[in-house]
């Protein structure tokens, strides 16, 4: 009997509370390192977007028939809190539903589709663009359309931001040559 | 004598070293079942597809024109056509899609025949990184990002 008990205590024993909290907290940090490397894709970071105060406004656009060709020049003034870079620009014409209309202006020639200005237009500043389409089968725009483009600063590397936010639509009437 | 059996240090090794085998084939299971992730500007492709931003119309005329708004380059655009009880899916890339995408303030206006179509939803598609370094496109959920035209 005195055997047996003494037998029974000894099984007992099993691993030490120190060797328990080590075993415990190590596997805890292997589990979340884990975990970690399988879910840090799905971690939130910021996209790049245009500050809320970026905002752009056609104060005119006055359409010119020249030698047969369509001619229009157009008032953008920055009435935002931030530098503008330049914009996008598209329009219903009667060759299309959307085009884009940048190749047709100084600024935005082979600028893969965007007017991009030399210097940026800071806040209160205005500006006129002229779009010519002689040579074109472009002899009626309908509408306009523009989102402004900022140059930011992300990850050290100037990055061209769309601010879509700040998208614009203007009908045009009457802009068309017969 | 007989009755001594493993002693705990053994018994522990061997729980242990059952536990992270059994793990490990549990982990691989798993992660087989569970599709790769695609990485784009540094986060999985699916957090992506919330920052794309697109408009769309389409004319009597049968034009389709897509505007890209926003900072994501959309490197394909699914079209699912309804019509009467059914439904097809049709790839932009057929009517003349960029082959690398429309990128930023980029536009995709073409003709395309939505015969017998009453609506049409269009998902972006996009491009990302495998973790082994290839190419692989995400379609992004139609329900949460597709884009609605009735016609």
């Amino acid at each position: 009997m005195k055997l047996n008990k003494i037998i029974i205590k000894k099984s007992k024993k099993g691993v030490s509370i120190m060797i328990g909290y080590v075993l415990l907290i190590s596997a805890a940090i292997v589990m979340g390192a884990v975990v970690y490397q399988w879910m840090k894709s799905y971690v939130p970071k910021e996209a790049l977007e245009c500050p809320e105060g970026v905002s752009v406004f056609i104060s005119d656009v006055r359409c010119e028939d020249i030698g047969g060709n369509l001619v229009f020049n157009i008032d953008l003034k920055n009435n935002g809190r931030f530098n503008i870079g330049g914009y996008f620009i598209r329009g219903e014409t009667n060759i299309n539903i959307a085009t884009d209309l940048s190749g047709y202006s100084k600024e935005g020639e082979g600028r893969g589709g965007s007017v991009l200005f030399m210097t940026e237009m800071k806040p209160s500043e205005s500006s006129t663009y002229l779009f010519n389409f002689s040579g074109s089968a472009i002899t009626q725009v309908y509408s306009i359309e523009i989102i402004p483009i900022r140059f930011q600063i992300e990850d050290n590397r100037r990055r061209l931001v769309s601010c879509s936010n700040a998208k614009i639509k203007e009908i045009v009437a009457g802009c068309s040559v017969i | 004598m007989n009755k001594k059996g493993v002693s705990p240090v053994i018994a522990t090794v061997l729980l242990i070293g059952i536990v992270i085998v059994l793990a490990a084939t549990i982990f691989m299971w798993f992660r087989g079942m569970t599709q790769e992730a695609i990485i784009k500007f540094e986060k999985n492709v699916e957090l992506v597809c919330d920052d794309v931003k697109f408009a769309a119309s389409y004319s009597p005329e049968g034009v389709l024109a897509v505007s890209n708004d926003g900072n994501v380059p959309i490197f394909q655009m699914k079209a699912k056509i309804s019509g009467d009880g059914d439904y097809e899916t049709k790839n932009l890339i057929d009517y003349g899609w960029p082959d690398n995408g429309l990128n930023q303030g980029g536009i995709f206006s073409e003709s395309v025949d939505f015969v017998g179509a009453n609506q049409v939803i269009l998902s972006p598609v996009l491009i990302g990184k495998t973790e082994k370094g290839g190419d692989r496109t995400f379609a992004c959920d139609e329900n949460r990002y597709g884009y609605e035209i009735i016609i």
